[in-house]
């Protein structure tokens, strides 16, 4: 963090839908996107972040502010990382991972997708096809034959009750 | 189903599935044919390693997904108990409240796709990297396997030399591990025939399927090792360590711990935390005699007087009963230090005292090998392309 004096800076950030949020510069700056902004003078007024809805951008701020708020240890910070995700569901991880994405922040971005992973982890085939929204383009008996090859890994799936 | 989310890119779908355990990856081929050439693919296998990797310099990250094997070795073993013989258990070191898992691998089905016949059949692990096994049955050079347990593929290797002339080697060293230059992992097999000082090494690269043959070993610096012994000029017995260049294909000397007693003292070789480390198990003396256990670590690789003695038992034992069986699995950064002890798991924290024992992996234990779940393919590029 900069080791600057006198009154914090704050940013202000828009986001997609138009909602405007003040956060601290120091925090900001998590996000490698926003920090190359401000280091090329466009903070100035509002920064806009045309990928981030509202919604996902209110939640990425909260993190920002919790985990700036953590001097540098690693336990507390990924504990914090733990407690933020722990009641947050496939779709707003989703979106989150495609901000810490668009946006930069390798931490969250780690984070998100480990929590996505941790999800999925024992999932049906079909669970994964539908929040991923991917097309099954097995024909039944190509999908059978993959399916026959990897038995064992179907032992303990979770029944698919959370649509 | 109105959970509509915006499809996420293909480099996002990436990162999540690089954390996923390799049962789920497996599972995850059947959703479409695009995930499961992704998943299938060496590239995918390769990245999957390298985050993996890069997330075990944080211990408790590493550690959980840490498996570490054991064999059952049955005297007198039929066919139908060849299924028990390989145990394998996960430590959860770091974690306060954690215990061991034993699970146990259907050998059966891997030896019948192997060995023409499994009867009486003794398993010999020879070591692991980045989630291949190295191993045999009946400890014939004609019978190697290279195993990745986490995805069940095996793959028997041709035997290095012809077998049908009858001139069976005396003896043998086998290794594995890879070439990060033609990121390809080979199989390194000494052997000795019975004229005295003429080795034989041939190598197998997992790449093209098929072995070589480097005559007559030469000396370098390397990443597979082997105790050996050595004579000095006044005939005095020596333990040394040769290491095995993949790169270069070339031996060399790394030179062990110094002053080592060699009656009654068994040595053991095996990688600790990316540390070289030699396990001293020097039987007891007399009635009431002491026997030792000693864990070294080679601190700074290459040089012999960094050699640290990092954890000792000393215990007296009952007459008759054996020094247990030692050897280390973890050695996390904090200094706590995981060894595989007789039956149990025990974790010691650096100051050699007892912090908690883990609960009974198995009655026996001859071998171990510390691997970690990978994607990596035991089959050359021709039969991967093929299995795709």
């Amino acid at each position: 963090m900069a080791a600057e004096t006198g009154t914090p800076t704050t940013l202000t950030l828009k986001s997609n839908d138009d909602e405007l949020f003040s956060v601290a510069e120091s925090a900001a700056i998590l996000s490698v996107t926003i920090r190359n902004m401000v280091e090329d003078g466009c903070a100035g007024g509002v920064i806009p972040l045309d990928n981030v809805d509202g919604k996902t951008l209110a939640s990425v701020i909260t993190y920002m502010n919790g985990i700036s708020a953590i001097p540098a240890d690693e336990e507390k910070k990924k504990s914090y990382r733990d407690k933020f995700l722990s009641d947050k569901d496939f779709e707003t991880l989703a979106d989150m991972v495609l901000a810490a994405n668009y946006l930069n922040m390798s931490c969250l971005m780690d984070a998100v997708s480990a929590k996505i992973a941790q999800v999925m982890e024992k999932k049906s085939v079909g669970w994964v096809r539908r929040k991923f929204g991917i097309e099954n383009d097995y024909t039944p008996e190509e999908e059978a034959a993959v399916k026959e090859e990897h038995k064992w890994t179907f032992e303990g799936v979770e029944t698919d009750d959370d649509n | 189903m109105e959970d509509e989310i915006e499809n996420l890119p293909e480099e996002i779908i990436e990162e999540v599935l690089y954390k996923l355990p390799i049962k789920s990856l497996l599972r995850f081929k059947c959703v479409s044919k695009r995930w499961r050439s992704l998943i299938s693919s060496r590239r995918f296998a390769k990245e999957h390693l390298k985050k993996k990797s890069s997330t075990s310099t944080n211990d408790s990250d590493f550690s959980r997904r840490t498996l570490y094997s054991f064999y059952h070795w049955h005297r007198y073993c039929g066919s139908d108990s060849v299924g028990s013989i390989f145990h394998l258990g996960q430590c959860n070191l770091p974690s306060e409240t954690s215990t061991t898992e034993t699970s146990s691998f259907d050998l059966r089905s891997l030896a019948a796709a192997t060995v023409d016949s499994v009867a009486g059949c003794g398993i010999y692990l020879y070591g692991s990297c980045n989630g291949l096994v190295l191993f045999s049955m009946l400890h014939l050079v004609g019978n190697l396997l290279i195993w990745n347990p986490a995805t069940r593929q095996a793959k028997k290797l041709p035997p290095p030399y012809l077998l049908s002339q009858g001139t069976w080697p005396s003896c043998f060293l086998h290794g594995i591990g890879y070439d990060e230059s033609t990121d390809d992992y080979k199989v390194v097999n000494i052997s000795k025939d019975f004229s005295p000082y003429h080795y034989q090494t041939h190598i197998y690269s997992s790449r093209t399927g098929s072995w070589k043959n480097i005559r007559y070993g030469k000396f370098v610096n390397g990443r597979l090792h082997w105790l050996v012994y050595k004579e000095d000029a006044n005939y005095n017995e020596n333990r040394d360590i040769v290491s095995f260049d993949l790169v270069e294909e070339r031996y060399k000397f790394v030179g062990g711990v110094e002053n080592l007693p060699i009656i009654g003292t068994e040595l053991k070789l095996t990688d600790l935390s990316g540390y070289l480390s030699l396990i001293s198990s020097t039987e007891a003396r007399g009635i009431n005699g002491t026997f030792k256990i000693n864990i070294w670590v080679m601190m700074k690789y290459g040089e012999p007087q960094s050699w640290t003695k990092i954890w000792k038992l000393e215990d007296s034992v009952l007459s008759g009963r054996r020094v247990p069986k030692a050897m280390p699995l973890w050695w996390l950064k904090n200094g706590d230090l995981a060894v595989a002890l007789g039956s149990d798991v025990v974790v010691y924290n650096g100051k050699d005292k007892l912090r908690k024992t883990q609960s009974k992996v198995t009655d026996c234990k001859i071998d171990s090998a510390i691997y970690f779940e990978s994607l990596v393919s035991p089959f050359s590029d021709e039969e991967h392309r093929r299995r795709q």
